[in-house]
């Protein structure tokens, strides 16, 4: 048993941190949740120079080839600093490109994503259907060799500045369902329209409809069709991604609180010596450290190709619950002050609960660990 | 990172299960039941039969009657064993102790205690708490005064779990009074049959008798039982006491797999008012969230037990891992009764009798578990003060 990063990954981490303690400031991204585009080029130009978008990308293919571990130490850092802009989004996209798409699919489009010039993200949810796939309505109807995509989908991340979404949905042919697909879109093909959704942490959400939107059979992502099992496959993922950018933010929370009740004084003390707030930040903690590890279990076993499903819902149900909980005592730890605009803090607790929709909630993730507890 | 365990930790998982299959542990008696904290009840016969096995002194040097082996694999058969509900309450604080000894003890004292603690031929319980010293161990007022090759001890302690059962007793006295507090205290493995001694056991909330009140009286205990260096006891009692908050919690997540387990079971089988309970949202929703938080508790305990088997501290880990425990052990006895519902109590002689009597008693009993070993609050302080760094008030 060995719950420690390798060198490298800490090196990784480090790499990252200082990265961004320098190119990404709070100031940026508080800036940036009020700019239309959410993110600066010439931010995203440095991570594709630092070889991020192809971090878990074969070499073969541009990337650095690293493993899927190494995309959570490096996505927790990530949240630490609330990275703005498509890199999340982006990876998902990756990853399903990497897992599902054809040799073909991979040669062409891997190198470009590896380099940054290819921005992804993904469009799953819709209104009324969040991740359970079953009820999905969005349809791709096959016209010769073409699809025919019409839906309306939720929550696509960043859709104004992706080049190519994957967007999920039924295939049809002849009237004949069979099953889910997924389909590269270009953002600006015809027929695609994106209205931004205006969310609690001012992170770039769209709401993007199909309608009838055209693209070649090629752009079906793979050689057959995909399937639920292989899409929840990567919301799992991508759900395991999520506790990690999660848990950078916690720790952050809990550090920034840490040093903030060190140094401020009342009644001739830090406060941090007073019992109610040690406790605030001992509870902080324990959240914290629970957050930490069964999201790296999660992690372990899904680059260990293990099954995790379960282990990626137990870290969604308690991170989503955790960080809530952890930015609720931080705000009450710091007083007025942190409850600025201008301030740290909100930037964090906002997401926190933007997070914890993400993927699905805690009820969500419960809903299918009763499952596999045998209810 | 990885979170496998290794080949010869498996082979010892599995050993231990086939062990729990040819004999299983619910037919040891037991002379404690079960309360709860997730390393079943206390059985001497079970104990003794883990000593033969040589189970009880997995991580223990072999010149001691130890095996060798390593922390991990000692944690690993302890987890299987609690899955298994075999009764471990007697000989796992016995796990601190032996710690105690082996990083303090003379050589003497490693050559008298350890082979027959390894055998089970005596059990230890743990004499710290008294009637003015609670949390505030540094109140500590027995005394041990210095007579010769002797130390004549005086005063009264409370609470120490299973004394009455237990041959020896880790007792903390005061040597130096006119030090300030926490320079005073050593530690003395005392002979609880000793003439002046007498062990009144207590009957707890839940019903059971498992604590204890010791009275001392002009007991005399000679200084070779003097353990680690006389005035320098605290040290030795917090190193203690953090082996004792793992050992004494680190099973939550296997034990209470169980109660799940049967609660499903039970859920699953069950109807209420004409509906099914597998049904209603809110008690698969309940359930499911004491799954997650098993899980939690789990890796903070694999955790612990990582570090541990590296021969690190645990000072603020060990709390981490107690407070969970502990709330989550609360919780699970609360929600399993609220789901066995109101008529459980009058049932009796149904398939669920025992499910029904075991809840119950942990319902009633799991209010002593954050308590015991140092409250909740306690360990919180701890967490701020040796895990954040905060001052002290
Ligand atoms: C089931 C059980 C088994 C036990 N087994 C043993 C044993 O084997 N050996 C042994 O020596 N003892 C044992 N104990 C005793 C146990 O260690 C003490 O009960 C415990 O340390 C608390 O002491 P107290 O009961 O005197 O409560 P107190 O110390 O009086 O505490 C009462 C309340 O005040 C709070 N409090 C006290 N000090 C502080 C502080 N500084 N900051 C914040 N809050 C504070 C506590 O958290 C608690 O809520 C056992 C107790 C129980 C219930």
């Amino acid at each position: 048993m060995d719950f420690a990063f390798t060198e490298e990954q800490e090196m990784l981490r480090k790499i990252a941190r200082d990265f961004l303690a320098t190119e990404c400031p709070k100031d940026t991204v508080r800036k940036m949740i009020k700019d239309e585009k959410g993110h600066t080029t010439e931010l995203w130009n440095k991570i594709a120079e630092l070889g991020w978008p192809g971090l878990i990308i074969p070499e073969q293919f541009g990337g650095i080839g690293g493993s899927f571990l190494d995309a959570v130490a490096l996505v927790e850092e990530l949240g630490r600093a609330c990275l703005p802009g498509p890199f999340h989004s982006s990876l998902m996209g990756t990853l399903a490109v990497m897992r599902l798409g054809s040799a073909r699919q991979q040669q062409e489009l891997l190198p470009k994503i590896a380099s940054g010039k290819l921005i992804l993200t993904s469009a799953f949810s819709e209104p009324g259907t969040g991740y359970e796939l079953d009820h999905l309505e969005c349809q791709a109807s096959a016209e010769g060799n073409e699809y025919v995509i019409s839906g309306t989908k939720l929550f696509v991340e960043n859709a104004h500045v992706a080049d190519l979404m994957l967007c999920a949905a039924r295939t049809k042919h002849d009237g004949r369902q069979e099953g889910i697909d997924l389909f590269l879109v270009e953002s600006g093909a015809k027929g695609v329209i994106r209205q931004p959704i205006e969310t609690i942490a001012g992170d770039k959400q769209y709401q993007v409809a199909f309608q009838g939107v055209r693209v070649p059979e090629g752009n079906r992502l793979g050689e057959t069709h995909t399937g639920k099992d292989n899409i929840r496959k990567l919301v799992e993922l991508a759900t395991v991604l999520k506790c990690a950018e999660m848990l950078g933010g916690a720790q952050q929370v809990m550090d920034m609180t840490v040093t903030y009740v060190k140094e401020r004084v009342q009644f001739d003390h830090p406060i941090g010596s007073l019992q109610a707030i040690q406790h605030h930040c001992a509870n902080m903690m324990i959240d914290l450290e629970g957050m930490r590890y069964v999201t790296y279990l999660a992690a372990w076993k899904a680059g260990d190709n293990q099954p995790f499903a379960k282990e990626a819902a137990v870290a969604k149900a308690w991170s989503g619950q955790a960080y809530k909980r952890i930015c609720d005592l931080a705000h009450q730890c710091h007083g007025a002050i942190g409850f600025c605009e201008d301030h740290d803090l909100p930037l964090y607790s906002r997401r926190a609960k933007t997070y914890e929709f993400a993927l699905g909630d805690s009820r969500f993730q419960r809903r299918f660990v009763a499952k596999e507890i045998g209810l | 990172m990885d979170f496998r365990f290794s080949e010869q930790e498996e082979k010892l998982r599995q050993e231990v299960r086939e062990f729990c299959q040819k004999e299983p542990p619910e037919t040891f008696p037991c002379e404690i039941e079960d309360e709860g904290y997730g390393f079943g009840g206390w059985s001497r016969a079970f104990t003794t039969r883990l000593g033969q096995k040589g189970w009880l002194s997995i991580a223990w040097p072999k010149e001691y009657g130890g095996m060798g082996g390593t922390t991990m694999e000692r944690f690993v058969a302890a987890e299987e064993l609690a899955y298994h509900r075999a009764p471990q309450y007697g000989h796992l604080f016995g796990d601190a102790v032996a710690t105690g000894v082996l990083r303090y003890g003379t050589e003497d004292q490693k050559q008298e205690f350890l082979p027959r603690m390894a055998k089970a031929e005596i059990l230890f319980s743990t004499g710290l708490s008294e009637p003015g010293a609670g949390s505030d161990l540094l109140n500590t007022a027995t005394r041990a005064i210095k007579d010769g090759d002797y130390y004549v001890i005086n005063g009264q302690k409370i609470w120490p779990t299973g004394a009455h059962l237990a041959e020896w007793c880790l007792l903390l006295a005061r040597t130096d009074p006119d030090a300030p507090k926490s320079r005073g205290l050593s530690t003395f493995l005392v002979d609880v049959r000793s003439p002046g001694v007498t062990v009144n056991p207590i009957v707890d909330m839940a019903g059971a008798k498992s604590f204890t009140e010791i009275f001392l009286e002009d007991v005399r205990v000679h200084k070779k039982y003097l353990l680690g260096q006389e005035n320098r006891g605290l040290p030795l009692v917090f190193e203690a006491l953090e082996g004792d908050r793992f050992w004494g919690r680190c099973l939550r997540h296997a034990g209470s797999k169980r109660d799940l387990e049967e609660l499903v079971e039970y859920v699953n089988e069950s109807k209420y008012d004409g509906h099914r309970l597998k049904d209603n949202q809110t008690i698969r929703d309940t359930l499911a969230e004491l799954a997650v938080e098993l899980e939690v508790s789990r890796m903070l305990n694999y955790k612990a037990a990582w570090l541990l088997n590296k021969g690190a501290s645990i000072s603020w880990e060990s709390s981490v891992v107690k407070v969970l425990a502990d709330e989550l052990g609360q919780k699970i006895a609360s929600a399993g009764l609220d789901i066995l519902g109101p008529e459980i109590q009058l049932e009796d002689g149904s398939k669920w009798a025992r499910l029904r009597k075991r809840f119950l008693f942990l319902y009633v009993f799991c209010r002593g578990i954050s308590l015991a070993g140092g409250t909740s609050e306690i360990q919180r302080t701890t967490i701020a003060l040796r895990g954040l760094g905060l001052p002290r008030s």
